[in-house]
């Protein structure tokens, strides 16, 4: 029973946990400009860890999703570039918006479709729509970091409602609609029921097929929102804003507790897990460590997290 | 009482055919990639010194692949390969930079390269945890303590070209093909051990169905433990090849290998699932790779799009291999 709790709290533990190493190795860490940094960062990886946490939990992985987000400031910057002017702002806000969300969709159904119909093994199939996206980044704006034309976006990364960012608020919003929807849907209990036993799915009739695509579609989408709160954050496109970014969006994953076997974990883990990372991450800059070193880091977290809820796995 | 023997025979005839055409996709697409090579660049590509080029390149992708291969034979995969070959780089950039031996230099990245695979193999082989995810977190360690030891920058390693040129006693034409020679030389150690002992049937095993192999007494464990830490050991031999052939390079020339040494593999016609295939089939892929980076390079395609490319190359034939093997299991 307490094991329970303390599995079922664990990432707010690992989170905690990492607040205190903050408070103890650092001075002036506890800022609020610190924090909400901190605060929006997450939220912004918190997207694609979403994402990650629907593939994961239905026995897939997708590496593509850093690529997809880095795709979408790109896509962001190119269109404002090309419309501003022509049409009010708000339209070419819009269409900025909606190509972007488009295109990561769109990369997110070729990852399905690989996956799903060609059976290629999630982590090569993937790796395609990484370079898919990646490729398309650079052909777009020739590599070069460009500046958003319309620059009333950038409320979008810096608002702030009371001390809660936009970006972050946004995810809870979002995490809150999906959370229901998989709670009281029928199509959320079908990715239950795929991610629990997918034999069993099938013989349910359910199209266990059919809610993976969906999936890798939705982590798509989630991606390039993440892409477009980066680039209204930080105001500019560019093909690598990203770099990196799934394997972080991963480790995230893995510290909300999901299981990479599938089938368990929750929505609001990877959340959490993010935030510890952020806080990791401004911990080494804080120190004044080389900023080799984080990936280090992250490494090291990645293998002690996947040991820790594997171990678990055994211990069932 | 002969019809069941005529099925079996039958049966078995059309196996051997999808399995020469299984094993021969990569011959043919090595014979026309190698005649749209020669038309696409007008003829520059036969250039001798052209060709010496592409199978120097071949050799490095080939030794990065070997260990590779191994490691998915047995059903998994190694990420890290390419931080691992770029880790070394950076130990011997380290020892070039502090005017140390590069003997000890090239040792002491094998050793490292070796040790790096050896934890992988311990991760892979004591745990739950799945290849792919252990050898991401190596993947990103490793290239983290090559960057923290020399930073992002090129250097220049004479003293490693000069100390691996001496080996073979500074022969310019040995010193020419070294990286082929090496090559060869592991593959023939890596097949002897494959056909003549029982390193090769219990590889297979492993790739094939993991509780059966355990039933029938391989020693599952330590088979993993060992292809990972070859798997390490290769792609350091592998990159002090590249340094050697080069003359110099930076931790993050390692990064192309992972996706160069999978799609060797792939496209020589192994399975990505484990199991079968031979290492004799990587010597296709590694050259074929080759000569499409090289003729790439030479019609100056944009970096981006050749990776664009290679990522093609190999999402197409994991496809056509698995739809084939659907198709020969159904026959």
């Amino acid at each position: 029973m307490n094991l329970y709790v303390l599995r079922k709290y664990s990432p707010l533990i690992v989170l905690a946990g990492v607040l205190l190493l903050a408070r103890v190795l650092t001075t002036g860490f506890f800022n609020t400009f610190n924090l909400s940094v901190i605060l929006t960062m997450s939220a912004v990886l918190g997207f694609l860890a979403l994402g990650e946490t629907m593939v994961i939990f239905t026995r897939g992985f997708d590496l593509s999703v850093g690529n997809v987000a880095s795709m979408s400031t790109v896509i962001v910057a190119a269109v404002m570039l090309r419309l501003q002017g022509t049409m009010p702002d708000m339209a070419v806000t819009l269409i900025a918006v909606l190509l972007a969300l488009a295109a990561g969709i769109g990369v997110g159904a070729l990852n399905g479709i690989a996956v799903v119909r060609m059976r290629i093994p999630p982590f090569i199939a993937t790796m395609g729509g990484m370079w898919i996206a990646t490729g398309l980044a650079f052909l777009i704006l020739r590599g070069v970091p460009t500046r958003l034309a319309v620059s009333s976006f950038k409320v979008l990364g810096s608002g702030r409602v009371l001390f809660f960012s936009v970006p972050f608020l946004t995810l809870v919003a979002v995490m809150l609609v999906l959370y229901f929807f998989i709670r009281r849907t029928t199509i959320g209990a079908r990715v239950y029921a795929a991610g629990g036993n997918d034999y069993a799915a099938h013989l349910s009739g359910i199209n266990v097929g059919r809610v993976r695509l969906l999936i890798y579609m939705l982590s798509g989408l989630f991606a390039a929102m993440g892409g477009l709160f980066l680039s209204a954050y930080t105001g500019t496109g560019f093909p690598r804003s990203a770099e990196g970014y799934e394997m972080l969006a991963i480790a995230s994953v893995v510290i909300g507790g999901v299981s990479l076997f599938g089938g368990a974990g929750s929505i609001w883990g990877a959340l959490a897990g993010a935030a510890t990372l952020q806080v990791l991450d401004k911990i080494i800059v804080y120190r004044g460590i080389s900023p080799f070193i984080s990936q280090m880091v992250i490494g090291s977290i990645l293998l002690i997290a996947v040991y820790v809820t594997t171990r678990r796995k055994g211990l069932q | 009482m002969k019809a069941p023997d005529t099925v079996l025979v039958q049966e078995r005839s059309s196996r051997q055919l999808l399995g020469i055409f299984q094993n021969s996709t990569g011959v043919i697409a090595f014979a026309i990639l190698f005649a749209i090579a020669v038309v696409v660049t007008s003829g520059r590509f036969a250039r001798p010194s052209n060709l010496v080029e592409v199978l120097m390149r071949a050799s490095v992708i080939g030794l990065v692949a070997l260990g590779q291969n191994l490691v998915i034979f047995t059903g998994g995969v190694d990420l890290s390969v390419g931080a691992v070959f770029g880790l070394n780089v950076g130990i011997l950039s380290y020892f070039a930079k502090h005017g140390l031996d590069p003997g000890l230099g090239i040792l002491v990245g094998l050793a490292a390269t070796t040790a790096c695979g050896f934890i992988n193999g311990l991760m892979v082989s004591r745990t739950k945890m799945p290849p792919f995810v252990v050898t991401l977190g190596m993947m990103m360690i490793a290239q983290s303590i090559g960057l923290t030891v020399v930073g992002a920058g090129a250097e220049d390693l004479p003293g490693v070209v000069a100390f691996v040129h001496g080996l073979v006693g500074n022969d310019p034409t040995l010193g020419t093909i070294l990286p082929l020679l090496v090559w060869i030389v592991c593959l023939g150690v890596a097949v002897l051990f494959i056909t003549f002992s029982r390193f090769g049937p219990n590889l297979f095993a492993i790739g094939g169905k993991e509780t059966a192999a355990i039933y029938s007494g391989v020693n599952v464990r330590r088979m993993k433990l060992l292809v990972y830490t070859l798997c390490g050991f290769t792609a350091g031999i592998g990159s002090t090849m590249l340094c050697y052939r080069i003359g110099g390079s930076n931790p993050l020339a390692g990064s192309p290998y992972m996706l160069l040494s999978i799609a060797a593999v792939v496209m020589g016609g192994t399975s990505i699932y484990g199991g079968e295939g031979s290492v004799f089939n990587t010597i296709i892929g590694a050259i074929t790779l080759s000569i499409l980076v090289n003729v790439m390079n030479i019609v100056q395609i944009n970096p981006f799009i050749q990776d664009i490319v290679m990522g093609a190359i190999l999402l197409g034939f994991v496809f056509i291999l698995t739809k084939m093997k659907q198709v020969s299991e159904r026959a």
